[in-house]
């Protein structure tokens, strides 16, 4: 059975009641989904509450999922628009000009080098605006495509394009900066 | 430096592995003439490059069993209706129910009816199957895309690596139906499966080319297994309903 079908049929079980359903879809897509949250947020408990809530999101409205689309793409959806609002929160929608500070608390001695590669890719990331941050994340964290980038942010494909290469370009400089080639 | 939206659009497709050899070919040639592609197209392509090294993060222990405790007590999940609310368009949105009447129907009538009109050119001889579309999740790879511009609308096409096959998925988000033609070398590749999203035109198979004919937004999905070495690349020429010049593209086999 392929995982597609495993999907549905767990929707179809999660619809019936079913908890335990619930639970291994959860377990399926808890990673992904968390990864969106922090890659956005760069807060790590802010991410597990955003994932949390997606989650349990996801639980309450699985009715309204419409199985013309992929699954994943419906709850990617979801975490992108709650990271978003979590943001909105924070008024962080904006770069984050003081980014930079974060790394005088990391001791790079201690990190292994693909997690330390993963941090200053994070701090670069947070530099940025975040509707360039959702556009990295979801070709290059999520490997979407872009007419599911499309279907994601509601934002046209040729914009999404256009955002990719704005945000890869600023990226790139602020980790050149940062000394990453 | 800002960069023409053309050559933009050409670095994207490179980096993202879409380009077909021609554009490659023109990108180099004009890169090697203008520094500042140039360089864009090495920027564009080290970044993607770091990108794909960064490490995914496990989510933090006992998440499942907080969200599970969360869960409105007693409750199931709602939010309406099992019918799709909107949508991209209305024509996108299959309502499940159509859908599911759809492939009972395509299963128990058309199905059979498929397979008697498949002639011996036809893929009834080749044990070709033909039933309803399987839906994709991330078990099965999305290992490339193509896009062809037709009037009203694009052509969208994906190659989807599924077990030891190859899924060639085809949809057009517009009322007009589409004709299709998939061509592979046949020494690489055989056609196994043929799975329409509901009632699709017959499937006519040659030496090397798979055609048929779908309607507005549906999605179809060709199955190919590979048979032995050869062109990796899969062709496709899509026309759309009035039209009388057909759109091209290719997918990749990696």
């Amino acid at each position: 059975m392929s995982e597609a079908a495993g999907d549905l049929e767990l929707i179809d079980r999660c619809l019936g009641g079913d908890r335990d359903a619930f639970a291994l879809l959860v377990e399926r897509y808890k990673k992904p989904v968390y990864n969106v949250a922090y890659r956005i947020l760069a807060d790590a408990e802010e991410a597990r509450d955003v994932t949390q809530a997606v989650l349990i999101k996801a639980w309450q409205n699985l009715g309204r999922y419409d199985r013309a689309f992929r699954f994943y793409s419906w709850i990617y959806k979801i975490a992108i628009n709650e990271a978003i609002n979590a943001l909105k929160k924070t008024r962080r929608l904006e770069s984050l000009e003081e980014a930079g500070a974060m790394a005088d608390g990391t001791d790079p001695e201690r990190v292994r080098a693909q997690a330390e590669l993963g941090d200053r890719v994070q701090r670069a990331l947070m530099t940025l605006k975040a509707e360039y941050r959702v556009v990295i994340v979801l070709k290059h964290m999520l490997d979407c495509t872009y007419d599911e980038m499309e279907w994601i942010t509601g934002v046209p494909e040729k914009t999404i394009k256009s955002r990719l290469f704005t945000a890869r370009r600023l990226l790139r400089e602020r980790l050149v900066q940062e000394g990453v080639r | 430096m800002p960069v023409d939206p053309t050559i933009e659009d050409l670095i994207l497709r490179e980096v993202d592995g879409r380009a077909f050899p021609e554009e490659s070919a023109r990108l180099r040639e004009i890169a090697s003439g203008d520094r500042a592609v140039g360089e864009e197209l090495q920027g564009q392509r080290e970044i993607a490059s770091i990108l794909a090294h960064v490490p995914r993060l496990d989510a933090p222990p006992g998440l499942t069993r907080k969200v599970m405790d969360a869960l409105p007590a007693a409750s199931t999940p709602s939010g309406g209706s099992f019918f799709p609310r909107g949508g991209r368009g209305g024509g996108r949105t299959i309502h499940f129910l159509y859908a599911a009447a759809a492939g009972l129907f395509v299963g128990t009538i058309m199905g059979p009816w498929l397979m008697a009109r498949l002639s011996p050119q036809t893929p009834a001889d080749q044990g070709v199957m033909v039933g309803g579309m399987t839906p994709r999740e991330p078990g099965r790879a999305v290992e490339g895309s193509a896009r062809v511009d037709l009037p009203g609308a694009p052509a969208m096409a994906r190659l989807i690596r599924d077990g030891n096959g190859w899924v060639v998925e085809v949809q057009r988000n517009a009322e007009d139906g589409l004709s299709v033609t998939v061509l592979f070398d046949p020494d690489a590749f055989t056609v196994s499966a043929f799975r329409p999203e509901g009632h699709a035109g017959r499937l006519q198979v040659g030496d090397g080319e798979a055609s048929w004919r779908q309607e507005g937004s549906q999605r179809t999905a060709l199955e190919l297994s590979r048979i032995g070495p050869g062109e990796s690349a899969i062709r496709l020429r899509f026309s759309a309903a009035g039209s009388e010049s057909p759109g091209e593209g290719a997918l990749l086999v990696p």
